[in-house]
């Protein structure tokens, strides 16, 4: 129901100290997505019921269901290690609130081009920052 | 932490965090299946013009994720220039960022509470 990661091919080079801890995280992540299979057949629509043709609509909300989740929980994490970085002061509450007002004003002045991607879905999420190098 | 924060009303039973998470699960799931049972009873049985229903959904959906699409753009610009301004803290913030995503994943996959305000329509992003 949720991709598996969301930094990809995250920290080149591990510290030797992290191998355990990414181990356990493999191990991990196994068992999730084992809940998440069972959970999506148990509350997500099936798509075709009984031998009927499948519900395009049915898909449509099981698609519009992970993306909103993925959003919402990117949102999350972002929102967490920023908040993070403010308490181990590594970056100051005023320097925050400019850059998100800065981006807010970037941003919106492009947000017909997130409107047209919701449409043709040309390019690949996100249009505006990128997690890899 | 276990004495303040518990939203639920007295609960004898329940003699760890695994064992509320396990009961909200089970409440989660009974709801998203009614739910879902809902939408089929609704949408699956030929009573409607698929394709008409199929536009107005997208159109509908469109409108509902915008939002949140816009948010996670803004969000995640001020965190990708934090990176570019400290490239010393560059694997740290991405490191701990996947640590958070998993985390917020694992809790997701034990309650699926997400899923169920988001299918109510009471989900609220956070702000910073």
């Amino acid at each position: 129901m949720l991709p598996n990661n969301l930094v990809p091919a995250i920290l080149p080079i591990p510290p030797r100290e992290e191998d355990a801890l990414t181990e356990g995280e493999i191990t991990l992540s196994t068992d999730i997505n084992d809940d998440f299979s069972l959970l999506e057949k148990t509350i997500l629509n099936a798509n075709d019921y009984a031998g009927q043709a499948k519900n395009s609509l049915l898909e449509e909300n099981n698609r519009h269901l992970k993306d909103q989740l993925f959003c919402a929980v990117k949102i999350e994490a972002i929102t967490t290690v920023l908040n993070e970085l403010i308490e181990q002061e590594k970056v100051c509450p005023a320097d925050l609130q400019m850059l998100i007002e800065d981006k807010e004003l970037q941003i919106s002045q492009h947000s017909q081009q997130i409107w047209i991607n919701q449409l043709t879905q040309e390019k690949t999420w996100p249009l505006f920052y990128s997690l890899e190098n | 932490m276990s004495q303040t924060s518990d939203p639920i009303i007295s609960q004898p039973a329940l003699p760890d965090e695994s064992e509320a998470k396990k009961f909200t699960l089970s409440e989660n799931i009974t709801a998203l299946v009614q739910i879902k049972n809902d939408n089929i009873a609704r949408l699956a049985q030929g009573k409607i013009n698929i394709t008409s229903a199929l536009v107005e959904q997208k159109w509908h959906n469109r409108h509902q994720i915008y939002p949140f699409r816009v948010k996670e753009e803004i969000y995640g610009a001020v965190l990708s220039e934090i990176i570019a301004n400290h490239p010393g803290l560059k694997n740290q913030i991405l490191g701990r960022l996947e640590a958070v995503y998993q985390q917020l994943r694992n809790e997701e996959a034990q309650t699926l509470s997400r899923t169920r305000a988001l299918l109510e329509n009471n989900y609220k992003t956070p702000h910073l």
